[in-house]
């Protein structure tokens, strides 16, 4: 029983050990801790933005159009960042608009992990006529500009948001077919793979058990990135008319419904622009900081 | 060898250490990479400073050089003398002006220490340039044959239009030399020089480096963690252990009569050259190799009209091993010995002939039909590092080969824990990643790996290659009780010919995929048929000293 325990103990200390020193490596990177920061906070506020928003974010308040924001002459508290062109409060929208940020970087990674992986494992484990055929298809996806391609797609399934979301995952997955099948392609030429196979391991075996949890770091690492990446081609899109349709409160599609009042209330597009800015940067700074603390092999030199 | 150590000692020293410490950062193992080390390099002598991997024998040559990895690694205290000027002060450019005109070094990998993208003459022209000497671009080039053609290369115009991967190993490492000679430096650092090497080459560049030194009466300190070595070349012998120096003398003295209990058990380690004469194995044939043939690359032209290339990696090879017995593979790297392993175990496919296992033939199956036989050839790989999933528990690691086979997790689990004593590890060693423990550790876990499928047949793909030389000697023991214990058959696939003559029953010498020579190990060794094999006999070095048989105390 006391072995029972103690090797348990050694065990919760061992990962205890590793979480530190992941953490440790991150913490070095200050701007990946500011990004985590900033991003944690837009979490909550995504996860509970019915209780703080103050008013519902597609109602109109006709009585208050274009309302400017409270730093600017004529705000007023009941509407801290205005009112749109429609008298919709924009706080509320930009706090529900947080929800879908989060949302369409979620589904198009979740999409892009599982297939890109499982097509990357599939053409390193398949040298030849499988992997050319996933390979060259990459290759074409890739041959095209990915906010055009992301474009026509959409304009085939018809503009919503959930067929963005699509176009956006298809335009992104063959970087991650490439990264997996690079990594496998690496780990596979090692002993331990090869000891496996000795066994009579399957191949779903060396996949899924081996060899994916040895090129995890990366991926993770490309993964963040995409999410941020994801988020600014959602934003595009409904700028362009093609992602969420109106009223529904997605930042993108909120730039476009301000274009036309650029000039005379700039706010408008200036508070989802800078919405978007600063949350996508927050991604891409946490995902430096990811790659510093995983994968020390990708570590740009320090000058 | 008494008589110039006489002509040496009249001398002044050319680099003289006194009290030398380089501290290593704090989260390291031990405070000190070199602690109080003092020694002399005399002019016209090799000087060899042996030890074990992490000793800080390299760390020592490298502060010499001022090459130690700044900011982490720094000297604490103590003088280099080098010419009446103290190294561990003066400035980084003084240091430059210092490296490769007055002391010259010479690395381990061939490869990584060339430019791979710069001919030959050019990096050589590089040398002189860098250290201002004012000479014509004539006489430069008039300089770089004359030394090429110093250090033994045929056709020096041709290999010095060369670029580094045009060249072999062996090529590669005389033109380091040649650069390290090129301003004719007073003092040469060699680091493990000929490690990566294959042995006939080996014998070839320790045979120049002696003749160089000789000619340009240096000294040189010559780094190596093999005792053959040393007994090849060494005038004097320095033994370093956890940094600290052990013994030093004369090489006769501490190769035969070594006064240090650490140097009596590095020397004992080390596996004699001459081979008992052993009982023919008569049990059962385990495996029969017939005609055995794989070729890698095609005949076939590439899509861009290149014409494929075929290497012959196995050509008729045919050979067979019983019950209990130890079949060595010996060769030199690309010999095809691997390869042969691999095909048996089915991790390549061969191009035709039988590998008859327990009367079926293993080529012939199918991957279904193979993978109940599977678990009868096992196999133990070269890089422990390598060899072990870095995000697997050891006991996962042991036990996928038993429940890939379907042995319920409990039993095999406990298997393992039983293992883990037979290999010699503590059973909580189960629930720990492979990355803490040390490289013979791991070799343990992968032979426990192994045999979890209690194989009939074992494979080691040298094996023991990677290891230091007393952790080698107890993982051949190891090999060698299991063996015994279990009575398996076993391929034994190495390039070292002394551990070959300790461990083999029989001996196969392989060369270009071919087997030349093949019998057993004693008659291999004391009256060798091949031009090849004795060859390689002749190229083993420290072959004339005989390992002593020491008393300890």
């Amino acid at each position: 029983m006391n072995v029972e325990s103690s090797t348990n103990q050694t065990q919760q200390s061992a990962m205890m050990a590793m979480l530190a020193s992941f953490w440790f490596e991150f913490r070095q990177n200050k701007g990946a801790l500011y990004g985590l920061i900033f991003i944690s906070i837009l979490a909550f506020i995504a996860i509970f933005a019915d209780f703080i928003s103050p008013y519902d974010p597609i109602e109109q308040y006709r009585d208050v159009l274009k309302l400017p924001p409270i730093w600017a002459e004529g705000g007023s508290w009941a509407h801290i960042l205005g009112t749109d062109a429609l008298g919709r409060d924009m706080l509320s929208r930009m706090i529900y608009g947080s929800r879908y940020s989060f949302y369409i970087g979620s589904i198009v990674i979740f999409f892009c992990l599982t297939i890109g992986i499982v097509l990357g494992l599939l053409a390193a484990f398949n040298r030849g006529f499988i992997e050319n055929t996933i390979m060259r298809l990459m290759d074409i996806i890739l041959a095209f500009p990915s906010l055009l391609m992301a474009l026509a797609l959409v304009a085939v399934l018809g503009p919503s948001l959930e067929n963005a979301m699509i176009a956006i995952a298809v335009v992104f997955i063959p970087h991650f077919v490439r990264l997996t099948r690079a990594q496998a392609l690496a780990e596979l030429g090692k002993d331990y793979v090869a000891s496996s196979r000795s066994m009579g391991a399957s191949t779903f075996r060396l996949m899924f058990i081996n060899v994916l949890p040895n090129c995890m770091a990366p991926i993770i690492v490309q993964a963040t990135m995409s999410f941020s990446s994801a988020i600014l081609d959602a934003a595009a899109l409904g700028f362009l008319g093609m992602g969420a349709q109106p009223p529904s409160p997605e930042w993108g599609t909120m730039l476009a419904d301000a274009r036309q009042y650029i000039l005379s209330d700039p706010w408008m597009m200036g508070v989802p622009g800078l919405a978007i800015l600063f949350t996508v940067l927050s991604i891409n700074l946490i995902g430096d900081g990811l790659r510093d603390a995983l994968d020390p092999k990708m570590k740009t030199a320090k000058g | 060898m008494s008589e110039t150590m006489k002509n040496v000692n009249a001398k002044d020293p050319i680099l003289s250490i006194k009290d030398l410490s380089v501290s290593l950062p704090a989260r390291a193992d031990r405070p000190f990479a070199v602690e109080n080390m003092s020694f002399e390099v005399y002019p016209g002598e090799i000087l060899c400073i042996v030890g074990e991997s992490g000793s800080g024998k390299s760390m020592s040559s490298n502060a010499v050089m001022g090459l130690l990895p700044k900011p982490h690694v720094n000297i604490a205290s103590g003088e280099i003398l080098f010419e009446g000027q103290d190294l561990a002060q003066i400035s980084d450019r003084q240091m430059q002006s210092i490296r490769g005109s007055k002391i010259g070094m010479i690395f381990q990998e061939p490869m990584t220490a060339l430019n791979p993208v710069m001919k030959v003459n050019k990096q050589l022209e590089e040398v002189f340039n860098s250290h201002h000497l004012k000479l014509s671009k004539k006489q430069v080039k008039a300089k770089i044959i004359e030394m090429l053609d110093d250090v033994g290369l045929p056709d020096p115009s041709i290999i010095g239009n060369s670029y580094p991967f045009e060249l072999s190993g062996g090529q590669r490492q005389r033109v380091m030399i040649a650069m390290a000679l090129a301003l004719e430096p007073k003092l040469l650092i060699a680091d493990e020089p000929t490690t990566a090497l294959d042995v006939t080459t080996q014998a070839q560049i320790l045979k120049l480096i002696a003749q160089l030194q000789d000619k340009h009466d240096m000294g040189v300190i010559f780094i190596t963690h093999d005792f053959g070595v040393v007994a090849e070349i060494a005038d004097r012998v320095i033994v370093m252990q956890l940094g600290k120096i052990v013994e030093q003398g004369p090489a006769e003295q501490v190769l035969n009569r070594p006064e240090h209990p650490y140097t009596k058990k590095l020397i004992s380690t080390v596996p004699s050259l001459t081979a008992k004469k052993k009982e023919p194995v008569t049990a059962d044939v385990v495996v029969s190799v017939k005609n055995l043939f794989k070729t890698y690359g095609s005949g076939k032209k590439s899509f861009f009209g290149a014409p494929g290339r075929v290497v012959h990696a196995a050509k008729d090879v045919s050979l067979e091993i019983r019950k209990g017995e130890t079949l060595g593979l010996v060769g030199e790297s690309g010999s095809g010995k691997s390869t042969v392993g691999r095909c048996i175990i089915r991790l390549h496919e061969s191009d035709s002939g039988v590998i008859d296992f327990h009367g079926q033939d293993l080529l012939s199956l199918t991957d279904k039909e193979m993978m109940p036989l599977r678990q009868h050839i096992q196999m133990i790989f070269q890089d422990p590092y390598a060899s072990l999933n870095p995000r697997r528990k050891i006991g996962d690691i042991i036990t996928e080969g038993p429940t890939i086979h379907g042995v319920p997790k409990a039993e095999s689990w406990k298997k393992a824990e039983e293992l883990l004593e037979i290999v010699g590890l503590d059973k909580y060693a189960l629930k720990r990643y492979p990355h803490e423990f040390s490289g013979g550790q791991r070799q343990r876990i992968g032979i426990a790996r192994a045999l979890a499928m209690s194989p009939k047949l074992l494979i080691a793909d040298e094996a023991v290659s990677a290891l230091d030389v007393s952790v080698q000697a107890q993982v051949l023991q190891l090999l060698d009780e299991i063996k015994t214990k279990m009575d398996l058959a076993m391929l034994f696939v190495t390039h070292d010919l002394r551990v070959a003559a300790q461990v083999c029953d029989n001996i196969a010498v392989m060369r270009l995929g071919e087997i030349v020579e093949y019998g057993p190990t004693y008659e291999v060794f004391t009256n060798p048929q091949h031009e090849y094999t004795k060859s390689l006999l002749e190229a083993v070095p420290g072959k004339e000293w005989v390992v002593p048989e020491l008393v300890f105390d």
